[in-house]
């Protein structure tokens, strides 16, 4: 029974890290922009084809092909944010339409994707072999270890940023006033590029990092997001520490539902979590008063 | 005035809209959609076509409903999916289990989803707009999963075939184009009742409660409570849609109503604009697009986010903008040669009241661990003018907002004509007869002058969606009043020149005067005003002392806020100083002047004891 309890425990982990890497970046953009960018899920896709294509086709080593999966992840990302993005809001189109409006990207990306690879998941090997280490009992795959690895990477590079840069400092403190910050020589443009290349690389990361362990293909983009805002919500929509607390619950809701009620009720589970939350805490777990 | 208006028999006779020019003109669009569903099927010979038009004009329905909510009220609900569902269901298991009729099973499916977006509105409503948005994206979650798993009822996954078709009188509507007739006259209906409601009083309370909440609340608008109403409206219609489809079709499964459903409609609304036609437009459009495109099976998506993200791109505000930009430019040239008509006893002062009409018992009030107000107690008597000075960040704009109900203060009581306000909410003290204006300019941008003072008289009528949106004759006359008392009260402040011009293209003290002007169309007893002179020079300041005397002159009780001390000195009845959140004095002009803590308050005590 232990055993089986941290085996669970181990997935849900690893499940949650994923949600919590997309609600990292979905705050992070968030904050600086205030729109809702429907295109980070796309990152995770756009990683994931980019691994297919890169790592198990070509058989390119991973310390080249996920650099370089990153990359094209990073120029998509700042594509959307320069010619779609910015030109919007700088035309006085309010932030929530510019939002809606991002899910238009994705689905651009996703069609571009599916002219590509096809329309069938894609099967990426996992990164260093598939022999289960055991710990406590309970088995991991080594995937597990480098999903578990790279969230808490990023973790540790969100805590420097906002903690121990004047950026990301500032960031806190101007709160979400793009135009008082703007009249007060704050870098603006240069924090949109940074949260958007920041927000690229994290979702880049969760679709490379996951591919092994599901399937990754075309259309994982939009409900990944989904699930991002849901873990953003729940955890605190203003607090990336919420974000990717928020992910890791969803993540344990979610696989507890699928072991031990039925899988069908898995998202039922999650959207019922994020009512009661919205109802109880509208700011979400660790969000700040307003 | 000086233009050359028409004569005076033909101003009592005119009235604010729809028969000083065409009725074409106004609405055309209205007959250019019946023109287009009646003819349709004559023209269509194609299977696919009509079956393609009948989903269009019932996605239409939806998005009728959707644009209300979305781009005049500013509620975005990525859930709408919920409510089609909701209708469609509930049609198809009562048809199908318990064979009632069709009809009537659309009317429960109605109420159903009425009473689902009413419980759903009293915990989500007050999230802010874009957490409101993901609450209701779980909600079409929910419903769609528990579609999908009700097995026995709702057939599940597999789907719930045999549903029966729709009859009129034992003559059944089983062949496309009589659906299509029954979907269009459905369309035509909401369609006209909707673009109704947008263009008047709900409408304009919608678009206030976008634009300007803390505005919206001061003139009257019960923002909880209209969109809670526009919401229950737009889940109405989605649910009547749902209905539709289920009969259409005769066989519903849950990936009808997969919540993305609900994203796509709200992509639509967002493209289309505030206005109905331009939504219609749109659906037309982009969901003709995709639906047509289906050819191209895998390509559908991604040319309709191309073309959707085209369209927002050229026009960011929306395809209304520039469609009926035409229009409303004609409107605007007929409204110019109105003239308001003298309100019935408007000139007859009221009666005298006698006694306080305002009393303010020791109220406190604490910003973090700051004192704003500490034991602050007042009175005001009725017909008087009181000016409230002080040093800056004394708390004056504070106690405005505590007696305004902005605020609730931590102790102390605000009584209104001996009636305690304390816990009052600004749209509740409104209707007791309270007006303001603000420090810093709160108007609604992007309506036009007479349009936000339109606002103002938002409490000047009753009729509820159904009612205005089917232009009954209250509607109709309330509507008139309401043109006819803002018109009168921006003639009042010599503005009913730029009656129609956009808000925010007017001067800061034009602006100022505009905010009087909605303030005034109230019919206040009681006006707050927060610095009206801010912003005016010296010439524009002593016109609206004289201003501020002659409402004075008509009974209404002034509270006024203001730095400018020569008019404050010159109009007011009584002079109350705060300094730090203490009231220090209360009196005349006169013995203000000479308090001695007020000049060291003013001056500083070093000054004042030079100074004396």
């Amino acid at each position: 029974m232990r055993e089986f309890i941290l085996q669970f425990l181990a997935s849900s982990l690893t499940e949650g890290s994923i949600y919590g890497l997309m609600a990292l970046g979905l705050v992070i953009t968030l904050r600086s922009t205030e729109v809702l960018f429907f295109g980070q899920g796309t990152m995770a896709m756009v990683g994931g084809v980019m691994m297919y294509a890169l790592f198990a086709k070509a058989g390119i080593p991973l310390v080249i092909s996920i650099p370089c999966s990153l990359v094209v992840c990073i120029a998509i990302s700042l594509l959307s944010l320069r010619v779609i993005v910015l030109p919007l809001l700088a035309r006085g189109a309010p932030s929530l339409n510019v939002s809606m409006v991002t899910i238009g990207v994705s689905m651009i990306f996703e069609m571009l994707a599916m002219m590509i690879f096809g329309k069938d998941p894609l099967a990426v090997p996992s990164f260093s072999g598939d022999n289960p280490v055991t710990i406590l009992g309970a088995s991991f795959v080594p995937q597990h270890f480098w999903i578990l690895g790279f969230t808490a990477f990023f973790l540790l590079l969100t805590l420097v940023f906002f903690k121990g840069t004047w950026m990301g400092k500032a960031m806190t403190g101007l709160g979400d006033n793009p135009l008082l910050a703007k009249a007060s020589g704050f870098p603006v443009s240069r924090l949109f590029t940074y949260s958007f290349v920041f927000a690229a690389l994290v979702g880049g990361i969760a679709g490379i990092v996951s591919a092994p362990t599901s399937y990754t293909g075309y259309n994982v983009g939009l409900p990944i997001t989904l699930k991002g805002f849901i873990a953003a919500s729940v955890g605190g929509i203003t607090n990336p520490l919420g974000a990717l607390l928020g992910g890791l619950i969803i993540g344990f809701f979610e696989s507890f539902t699928a072991g031990f009620i039925s899988s069908r009720l898995k998202d039922l589970i999650t959207f019922v979590l994020l009512l009661l939350v919205l109802r109880l805490r509208p700011q979400g777990l660790l969000g700040s008063g307003h | 005035m000086g233009r050359r208006g028409p004569t005076q028999t033909d101003a009592k006779t005119a009235a604010p809209a729809g028969t000083s020019y065409s009725i074409i003109m106004d609405r055309w669009p209205l007959f250019l959609l019946i023109a287009v569903v009646v003819l349709f099927p004559v023209v269509s010979s194609s299977y696919f076509v009509t079956r393609l038009a009948v989903v269009l004009s019932i996605n239409a329905i939806m998005v009728v409903g959707m644009t209300l909510l979305t781009r005049y009220a500013g509620v975005f609900s990525m859930g709408q999916a919920a409510f089609f569902a909701i209708g469609a269901y509930v049609s198809g298991v009562l048809t199908v289990h318990l064979h009632l009729n069709p009809w009537l099973t659309m009317a429960i499916g109605g109420l159903a989803s009425v009473f689902a977006a009413y419980l759903f509105c009293a915990p989500f409503l007050r999230l802010r707009a874009i957490m409101l948005a993901i609450a209701t994206l779980g909600l079409a979650t929910v419903i769609f999963i528990v579609a999908k798993n009700l097995d026995d009822i709702t057939g599940g996954v597999a789907g719930m075939p045999d549903i029966p078709y729709l009859s009129i009188g034992g003559y059944t509507l089983g062949k496309d184009w009589q659906i299509f007739y029954l979907c269009g006259a459905f369309l035509i209906f909401f369609s006209f009742l909707s673009d109704n409601v947008g263009r008047t009083r709900l409408g304009r309370a919608y678009h206030a409660i976008r634009s300007n909440e803390t505005a919206a609340m001061a003139s009257g608008i019960d923002v909880q409570r209209n969109m809670r109403n526009i919401f229950c409206f737009a889940a109405l219609l989605a649910s009547i849609a749902g209905s539709l489809l289920a009969h259409f079709i005769t066989f519903i499964s849950p990936e009808s109503f997969r919540p993305e459903v609900g994203l796509t409609l709200l992509i639509v609304v967002i493209v289309g604009g505030a206005n109905i036609w331009a939504g219609l437009l749109t659906t037309v459009i982009l969901m003709g697009f995709s639906e047509a495109s289906r050819g191209f099976q895998d390509l559908s998506t991604g040319l309709y986010a191309l073309l959707l993200m085209v369209i927002f791109f050229v026009f960011p505000d929306g395809l209304s903008s520039v469609l009926f930009n035409v229009a409303s430019a004609a409107r605007r040239a007929g409204g110019l040669y109105l003239q308001p008509q003298p309100l019935p006893g408007a000139d007859r002062p009221r009666p005298r009241e006698e006694g306080r009409i305002v009393e303010v018992h020791g109220v406190c009030m604490y910003y973090g661990g700051t004192a704003a107000l500490s034991d602050v107690s007042f009175s005001v008597d009725s017909g008087t003018i009181c000016g409230i000075i002080g040093p800056n960040g004394a708390g004056k704009t504070t106690l405005l907002n505590v007696i305004n109900g902005y605020l609730a203060p931590a102790t102390g009581k605000v009584f209104f004509r001996g009636r305690d306000v304390t816990l009052k909410a600004p749209h509740e003290m409104a209707r007791l007869g309270v007006g303001r204006t603000f420090q810093l300019i709160n108007l609604f941008s992007g309506m036009t002058v007479i349009e936000n003072v339109m606002v103002g008289c938002h409490l000047k009528g009753k009729s509820g969606i159904f009612e205005s949106g089917l232009r009954f004759a209250r509607a109709r006359r309330e509507e008139h009043d309401i043109w006819n008392t803002a018109a009168q009260s921006l003639a009042t402040l010599g503005l009913m020149g730029r009656a129609y011009d956009i808000v925010d293209s007017l001067s800061f003290g034009e602006q100022r005067l505009v905010e009087l002007a909605r303030a005034l169309a109230m019919g206040p007893d009681l006006l707050f005003l927060d610095e009206p002179a801010a912003g005016l020079n010296s010439a524009e300041a002593k016109r609206l002392g004289l201003t501020l005397r002659a409402v004075r002159g008509k009974g209404v009780t002034i509270m006024l806020v203001e730095h400018n001390m020569s008019l404050v000195m010159s109009v007011s009845d009584k002079v109350c100083v705060l300094d730090f959140g203490r009231l220090i004095a209360c009196g005349t002009p006169e013995a203000v002047c000479a308090d001695e803590e007020v000049i060291k308050a003013y001056l500083g005590p070093q000054e004042a004891k030079s100074a004396s």
